[in-house]
């Protein structure tokens, strides 16, 4: 018997797409950052009035430039405790360390010093910064991208209700107008957060075995720790194409917030509706704003990721933005634009854009993950406001108006938005350098690295020797003429000569046959073929071989085999324009398989197509199979036409018809291409696996070969309505045959998408959906999520997600039902 | 061409008797009973050729084809105790560039694993 789901999972599993067993890590973590969020919330609202109370408005400058320079040596030191201690020790270390902080200045808050708020100020920034930063650390740690996007959106709220919650505790507890007793619950909620850590750690000990998902980092190299640090850091991100374009789009993103509060800001100043309600109105505004970005978050961020995928996510909050700077150029400022802006700019970045941004990391190397996170999160962001606020002021300085402000910060956000269109398609490599690839179509290799002629010819050679002398000069004479007569060659024939005369064929390979006599070679090579070649162009001598062949035929007789093999291969060696082709027609249907593989193999050299259906003939047959395509192969793609006539031909044997799309595949040429493509909705489906793989290998010797998308769709719609079919009907056929036609299907289906897609991209994926651990699964449906056209996407996705049976199928019977409506 | 075959740790060795050669085939070459292997799931194979007497130039493009169809489908084709010329030609013409020879069965075995 088994037990479903308990109450807290469906509970959980009403807001949240959860798997089994993933609620109790999701609920730690949102409490997690609810824990650091309430805590801040309450340290910033000290932090502001304490600060404003003792030093004034005047000297904020001070704090944000004592913070910038803080946090540099904050970050350094951060990297450098990162690379020697496990992660888990750093964040409870980090929690202690704070809590200690946050009594010291409960404690110290009590002598009235006037620098101690500036003091405050910055260390709430870098407690700010460590803590997020930790968290979103811990997140990287735990998730692949799959389980993020669906998580996300539950366990990022929880820094949202931690916001809502602490500052709402704040309010409610204060009882005056800086209360410092408050920072004994932030404290508080610190302390809560060790053991949540702690039962993070090992909730995911449990789930992982022996691999924790909470890992500290490998161990670094001895000496290396002295140079983690703040340069370190930097370096990582320069010396990174995806993570300097991450960087540049949060500098971009945080410099177009800024421009953005100010334009609020100043037509709420102007809006006379709200004289003397200023503090009011702020104070309402900004909760609505939690309130939204809470929902945003809880119920949108998760779904609208994984529907739409991180690529059109993270246009999603700049386009927005763009729309409604785009009223505030046209249309006359008014407070409900001025509302909807700050509302989009704080509900978005929060939620959607904070966790597109999160996701991102995920898959990046753990070794420059950490280094360039610390780096970005903590010293990049307070520099990127900075830098926001020196742009504004120097754009001030021109005394413009507000649209023109707006139309600043939209050209800013064109800006960023290419950025982030160049992040999402550099996601996709960075996706991919984590699958590894578990194999290769060899045939590539195999063609480059191996002359199947060559090697022919030369086993020819050694079997002739014991055969016929004049087989083996002809061999060796061909050998010469395509410079294929190595040194190494030439020694290996040689020694073979002395030693084979009078040996049986058996003893050819054999090591007691190893004492060769040297067989001097010829030293005038060039002269000896030039020679060669004038007798064969002789008309005479032509005409003396024909009469020699027809003689030869004429006396077929048991233990003339080797005469005939002769006569077939010399013809091989004569132009095309000899004539004597013709005498092949015989010598094709010789009893003695030898003889007609001798005069295939002339057939194709001398090119005469009188011959190619003889051949095509002798591909029914598996003795003759190989030699057949081999030969057929030398005419090369201009009988392409011939073999695509038989393919389509339904009176034709099938196995003949399936050796006919092997010789088109192993031509790799576009027209070869061509011909099967056209087939492919044709031909019955006993054919389907042979002709999608042929296509699948023509990729694959030849990339640069094209083929019609739609045809392709149209085959990858079957292809997985077939596997539909197949999946469905469980209990028509035994269980091992079921899973070999669903295992055949999905080849198919993927080799089909290899041929409208980049092959390596689709192998990568199929081979770790199928090979790989759970992780480098999830990492190849993120890249086939990220290279797909929707289409292609709801296509397969049903196939390919991570689904419970019961979900399965229910999705295959709808695609199932969508697919027979489609053909019908 | 006999074959028997045997199997170690999910490895099938194909033990081989007798000649590969064209004129000597009769219903299945060597290519064809290799993919009907593959069929059954095997992917792991090692060609053992201490008994071969003889490889023309068919067979040697069968052993070829095999190790294409094997290595396509993310498996492995290794082989074992060819003699000691033939290994001189297979290196004359190029052939231990892809294919995997060993002298050694138990060192072919564990060199599957190894990967």
């Amino acid at each position: 018997m088994t037990t479903g789901p308990g109450r807290f999972h469906r509970l959980l599993a009403s807001v949240v797409e959860l798997k089994p067993g993933e609620e109790k890590i999701v609920s730690l973590l949102f409490l997690y950052f609810f824990l650091i969020t309430a805590a801040y919330s309450v340290i910033k609202s000290l932090r502001v009035a304490s600060y404003l109370e003792s030093l004034g408005a005047d000297k904020l400058p001070l704090a944000y430039l004592l913070t910038a320079v803080l946090i540099g040596f904050v970050v350094a030191l951060h990297s450098r405790v990162q690379a020697i201690i496990p992660r888990v020790n750093l964040i409870i270390f980090s929690l202690i360390f704070f809590i200690l902080n946050t009594l010291l200045f409960w404690f110290l808050f009590s002598f009235n010093w006037t620098w101690l708020p500036l003091a405050y100020y910055v260390w709430a920034n870098v407690f700010l910064a460590v803590t997020i930063t930790q968290f979103w650390i811990v997140v990287n740690d735990l998730f692949n991208p799959r389980e993020a996007k669906r998580l996300v959106g539950f366990f990022g709220s929880g820094g949202i209700v931690g916001g809502i919650f602490g500052g709402e505790a704040t309010g409610l507890l204060a009882r005056s107008n800086v209360d410092f007793g408050l920072l004994l619950l932030a404290s508080g909620f610190l302390v809560a957060c060790i053991p949540v850590v702690y039962l993070l750690a090992s909730q995911q000990k449990r789930n992982q075995g022996l691999t924790p998902r909470v890992r500290p980092e490998p161990a670094a190299p001895a000496g290396a720790t002295a140079t983690v640090g703040f340069r370190d850091c930097l370096k990582t991100v320069r010396g990174n194409h995806y993570l300097r374009l991450i960087a540049a789009g949060i500098t971009l993103s945080l410099v177009v917030s800024t421009f953005i509060d100010w334009q609020f800001n100043k037509v709420v100043e102007g809006a006379s509706s709200l004289e003397n309600r200023l503090t009011s109105f702020y104070g309402h505004f900004n909760a609505g704003l939690l309130v939204l970005a809470f929902f945003v978050q809880i119920f949108l961020t998760s779904r609208f990721i994984q529907r739409f995928g991180l690529k059109f996510s993270f246009l999603i909050y700049p386009l927005v933005l763009v729309g409604v700077l785009s009223g505030l150029v046209i249309l006359p400022a008014s407070l409900l634009l001025a509302l909807t802006l700050k509302g989009t700019d704080k509900s978005l970045s929060y939620t959607l854009n904070q966790s597109v941004r999160e996701l991102l990391y995920i898959p990046v190397s753990p070794d420059i993950k950490y280094k360039a996170k610390v780096f970005i999160d903590m010293f990049l962001n307070r520099f990127a406001k900075g830098l926001g606020a020196i742009m504004l002021l120097a754009l001030l300085s021109f005394r413009p108006g507000l649209r023109l402000v707006s139309l600043v910060t939209i050209f800013l956000i064109l800006g960023w938005v290419i950025i982030n269109i160049r992040v999402t398609r550099e996601y996709s490599s960075v996706v991919k350098k984590k699958l590894k690839k578990k194999w290769e179509r060899v045939d590539k290799v195999v063609t480059e690295q191996v002359d199947l002629d060559y090697i022919k010819l030369v086993f020819d050679a050694l079997e002739n020797q014991s055969r016929s002398q004049e087989l083996l000069a002809m061999d060796l004479f061909d050998l010469d003429r395509q410079g294929k007569l190595s040194p190494e060659l030439k020694r290996l024939i040689a020694a073979r000569s002395g030693a084979v005369s009078g040996t049986s064929l058996g003893t050819l390979f054999e090591e007691e046959a190893a004492t060769f006599p040297d067989w001097s070679w010829t030293s005038s090579q060039e002269s000896f073929k030039k020679e060669v070649e004038e007798i064969l162009a002789d008309p005479s001598y032509r005409e003396l071989l024909r009469n020699y062949i027809n003689r030869v035929l004429a006396e077929k007789k048991p233990g003339t085999e080797v005469t005939r093999m002769e006569a077939a291969r010399v013809i091989g060696l004569m132009s095309p324009d000899s004539q004597l082709a013709e005498e092949l027609t015989e010598l094709l249907e010789d009893e003695s398989r030898e003889v007609s593989r001798l005069a295939m193999d002339s057939a194709s050299r001398t090119g005469d197509r009188e011959h190619v259906h003889a051949i095509i003939r002798k591909l029914r047959e598996a003795s003759t199979q190989e030699d057949a395509a081999r030969s057929l192969l030398g005419y090369g793609s201009r009988i392409a036409g011939t073999l695509s006539d038989y393919l389509g031909d339904e009176t034709e044997d099938l196995e003949l018809r399936k050796a006919i799309i092997s010789v088109l595949s192993r031509l790799a040429s576009q027209e070869a291409a061509d011909f099967l493509a056209m087939e492919l909705l044709r031909t019955p489906p006993e054919l389907d696996y042979e002709l999608i793989d042929a296509l699948d290998r023509i990729r694959s010797l030849n990339p640069e070969v094209s083929l019609p998308a739609e045809t392709v769709r149209s085959k990858m719609a079957s292809e997985v309505k077939k596997y539909c079919q197949v999946f469905l009907q469980a209990g028509d056929q035994t269980e091992p045959d079921r899973e070999k036609q669903l295992a055949q299907s999905l080849v198919s289906i993927f080799q089909l998408l290899g041929l409208i897609y980049h092959p390596d991209d689709i192998s990568r994926a199929y081979q770790n959906l199928k090979t790989g651990t759970r992780d480098s699964a999830a990492y190849a449906l993120e890249l086939l999520e990220n290279i797909l056209v929707k289409e292609d996407r709801d296509l397969l996705w049903p196939l390919l997600e991570d689904l419970t049976p019961v979900e399965r199928q229910k999705k295959m019977q709808t695609l199932l039902a969508g697919l027979n409506k489609d053909q019908a | 061409m006999v074959i028997s075959t045997r199997e170690k740790n999910d490895i099938l060795i194909v033990d081989i008797e007798g000649e590969i050669k064209r004129s000597d085939i009769t219903d299945v070459t060597l290519h064809q009973w290799i993919k009907q292997q593959l069929e059954r799931g095997k992917r792991k194979i090692l060609l053992n050729f201490e008994k071969v007497d003889f490889i023309d130039s068919f067979g040697v493009g069968e052993i070829l084809a095999s190790y294409i169809s094997t290595n396509n489908l993310g498996g492995k084709l290794k082989l074992v105790k060819i003699s000691k010329k033939l290994f001189l030609i297979f290196q004359v013409t190029m052939l231990t560039k892809v294919l995997e020879i060993f002298d050694d069965e138990q060192v072919a075995l564990e060199s599957f694993f190894k990967e």
